[in-house]
């Protein structure tokens, strides 16, 4: 049992629990709304010609779209191992 | 006897969509459309041979068990998703948990939640979905067999020929490109397989526009491998060979000089 657990009186939820669990909800819904944006920045992307300035633009946005992806979904694995080894 | 000629004379007025157009007005309509970019694997051998891959192409993958076909699938992902196409994975050979292990640095892709084998309509609902929700137009099936149930099919052959015609289909209406991983049947004899080596039927070859056979060369090195182009129905290439190592868990091309060496 963990130091955080032992603290509880026995029948009273966990207050931690529930403050990691929205914590690993609302990193996964940020990194959902970024890929949300990837789709919307590829239909953009589609409709203009290679090498234009706007296309370089979209393609960077995507770029730091997956970044946030990637930022937010390894935060909420280790906050979710965390919660699990706790 | 005489409705023939009065449906004759009614489709010549006929002005649906799937109408018959001359040649001339059917290159205009295209000429207003933007085409779909080719993807780039960056082995540059292979884009050499392939000239990149086009929408609406069906690539089948085939090698003996372990050679990389894998591996070789999951570096084009790696591979396109720096390019910002980010593929749609079917593996119903490797357990996701594995699978998503065995990149170092995982990109992003997309997969079913969970997956239902033999069962080609759902695999093309989850394609659509992929699209739908993520724009997702390069597709990776590891392997064929699990398109179909091989215990209810009595001609394994012609199943395969569906399944196949179905994969091609899907592509070219939606300007896919799919990535089909086959089983090879066991090769008597030396090591040295071809296309006819893919496993259960002579359709796979037939339908596909390039197949690619790769198989582990230890005299190239411990991680190396041969990736033979075996056909390529766009650029006519024919038996061309592409050397590869495992780098950092991918594959990358190894640079021979003139004589092979």
């Amino acid at each position: 049992m963990s130091e955080k657990e032992s603290e509880m009186p026995s029948g009273i939820k966990n207050p931690w629990k529930e403050f990691d669990d929205q914590r690993v909800e609302s990193l996964v819904y940020l990194a959902k709304e970024a890929i949300e944006s990837i789709s919307l920045m590829q239909d953009l992307k589609r409709l203009y010609n290679r090498n234009d300035e706007e296309e370089i633009l979209i393609s960077e946005i995507i770029h730091e779209e997956f970044l946030i992806v990637k930022k937010f979904m390894k935060e909420a694995e280790n906050a979710k191992r965390t919660q699990k080894t706790a | 006897m005489q409705k023939e000629p009065k449906k004759q004379l009614d489709l010549g007025k006929y002005e649906g969509e799937d109408k018959v157009i001359s040649s001339y007005e059917l290159k205009l309509k295209y000429a207003g459309e933007k085409e779909s970019p080719k993807i780039w694997s960056n082995i540059p051998s292979l884009d050499k041979y392939t000239c990149g891959f086009e929408p609406g192409e069906l690539i089948s993958i085939s090698g003996p068990t372990k050679s990389g076909k894998t591996l070789l699938a999951q570096t084009l992902t790696y591979q396109f998703s720096r390019k910002q196409e980010f593929s749609t994975w079917f593996s119903f050979e490797v357990p996701a948990r594995q699978f998503l292990s065995q990149f170092a640095d995982l990109p992003l892709f997309y997969m079913p939640a969970k997956l239902k084998a033999h069962v080609m309509k759902w695999v093309e609902e989850r394609i659509l979905e992929a699209h739908a929700k993520y724009r997702s137009r390069t597709i990776f099936i590891d392997h064929l067999h699990f398109l179909f149930d091989m215990a209810q099919s009595k001609n394994t052959s012609l199943q395969i020929g569906t399944v196949i015609r179905a994969l091609k289909r899907i592509a070219v209406d939606n300007e896919f490109i799919i990535f089909l991983l086959c089983h090879t049947h066991k090769n008597k004899g030396d090591d040295y397989m071809t296309y006819e080596n893919i496993r259960d039927s002579s359709f796979v070859a037939q339908e596909s526009d390039s197949v690619f056979m790769i198989r582990r060369d230890p005299s190239l090195g411990e991680n190396a491998a041969k990736l033979s182009v075996e056909f390529h129905r766009r650029t006519g290439v024919l038996e061309k060979v592409v050397y590869l190592q495992k780098v950092k868990g991918m594959l990358e091309e190894i640079e021979m000089d003139r004589e092979g060496q």
